[in-house]
């Protein structure tokens, strides 16, 4: 019952938060709201981060597989902790430098396979079905592709291809998606405001 | 005062659709990812290898809560049913708050078995703060531990091919339920059923039965045609007003 209780005044708070700045034009009080969210988050962050040094911890004591995996992580978790304390805080001139040298990089470099698995996906699908739909998947991702290395010779004549394609058809399509969405959203947060909807499912 | 305006119209196009979607006769669609949850949760009982579940990057505060709260609703419909077999899902998460509900989630569904919830560390990780890392861990992930099938809510953009795509070469099934569209536009490829936009919200609750087709969706798509009429009529009152 308790913890049901507070199960809802945390999902109170959140609704409370996200209607405030309609709600209640008085900043200070839309303030107190979003501090108190964020010192929830903050407590939740650290409960998390500690789940997470005893989860890679065990692993590597009990040797599980993928362990040194765990060792790199647990390694690197510390570091950056022991560096940022050092440091006053993660705005110190070396976890900026760990950050921007280490961190971005890697996912860049993560990011640049994301069209060759695109493109090695399509070709399995390709291969599985053939559709109308798949035909113009692949044109619109060969357009996507084209256009972001330096466009195509291809004549100019009804304008450029990113103003004749891009703007009314893929920004309008992803704004019906978005509109959409926003009723999926609504609908549920109409339902757990109702009750129909139990969003924490206490014992 | 237009905000006020807004959410009471929102709120009585919502309480409409929920009183029309009672008594129109027509059948709701079924969303094909949802449909498979029971077969996918069949197999895994069977092989005793666990269902991988991706709660995406996004977190229980802030802008994309809701989205998140999409890919919750899976693990809800998951959590007691994967229990009963004692065979708990493996999760990943990107969000310490995310983290904690769903500990709380599956640790309830255990308890609920009679069963120690003695693994559960092991079955529910925190795999990075950002989505390329939250990515590349998932990669790690469906690597080097089997599961039966790959199962993506939340929210995920393009980054949610990396994860698909290696779930796919593993042989698991990949179900996914975008409401980003980008995330949707990226695991297309890999299945082309995949419920997308407001579809995503609509994961049948636990206790509804399985392969049902789900009215929720029938109150969304009402919803929708009834803003499309709106926007067309006021489109329509605008272009007369300019004349």
């Amino acid at each position: 019952m308790v913890r049901r209780g507070t199960a809802m005044a945390i999902l109170s708070l959140a609704i409370l938060a996200a209607l405030g700045a309609y709600a209640w034009p008085d900043a200070s009080f839309r303030q107190g709201i979003t501090e108190l969210g964020s010192a929830l988050v903050a407590y939740a962050a650290l409960v998390g981060f500690v789940y997470f040094l005893g989860g890679h911890l065990r692993r590597v004591v009990d040797q599980k597989a993928g362990w040194p995996y765990s060792l790199v992580a647990l390694t690197a978790a510390l570091a950056l902790l022991a560096l940022s304390t050092l440091e006053g805080g993660p705005h110190g001139a070396w976890f900026n430098w760990i950050y921007r040298h280490g961190l971005l990089p890697l996912e860049a470099s993560l990011g640049a396979l994301l069209p060759f698995f695109m493109l090695w996906a399509l070709w399995r699908l390709m291969r599985a079905r053939r559709s109308v739909y798949g035909l113009l998947f692949i044109a619109g991702v060969l357009a996507a592709l084209l256009m972001n290395t330096g466009g195509t010779s291809l004549p100019d004549r009804f304008g450029p291809l990113g103003a004749a394609v891009l703007q009314p058809l893929i920004t309008g399509g992803v704004r019906g998606i978005l509109l959409g969405v926003a009723v999926g959203a609504l609908v549920l947060v109409v339902r757990a405001l109702l009750g129909l909807e139990r969003p924490f499912r206490g014992g | 005062m237009t905000a006020w305006a807004l959410l009471v119209l929102f709120a009585l196009l919502t309480a409409m659709a929920h009183l029309l979607a009672r008594r129109i006769a027509a059948r709701p669609r079924g969303m094909a990812p949802f449909q498979q949850i029971p077969r996918a949760l069949g197999r895994s009982l069977e092989t005793g290898e666990p269902l991988h579940l991706g709660l995406g990057a996004g977190g229980l505060v802030g802008s994309e809560a809701a989205l998140t709260w999409s890919g919750v609703r899976l693990l809800d419909r998951l959590a007691d049913e994967a229990a009963a077999g004692e065979v708990s899902p493996q999760v990943t998460v990107a969000d310490p708050l995310l983290w904690l509900y769903a500990f709380h989630r599956m640790q309830e569904a255990v308890r609920r078995q009679g069963l120690p919830p003695a693994d559960l560390p092991e079955r529910l990780l925190w795999m990075g703060a950002s989505p390329m890392a939250y990515a590349a861990g998932l990669l790690l992930r469906i690597g080097t531990q089997p599961a039966t099938a790959l199962l993506l809510g939340g929210v995920f953009r393009a980054e949610a091919l990396l994860a698909g795509e290696r779930g796919s070469r593993a042989g698991m099934s990949v179900l996914s339920a975008m409401p980003d569209p980008l995330g949707a536009a990226a695991l297309w490829p890999l299945d082309p059923t995949l419920a997308v936009g407001e579809e995503a919200f609509a994961a049948p609750p636990p206790e509804a039965t399985a392969g049902r087709p789900l009215t929720a969706l029938l109150a969304h798509d009402l919803l929708r045609w009834l803003l499309v009429v709106l926007l067309l009529g006021a489109a329509v009152g605008l272009s007369l007003q300019g004349r």
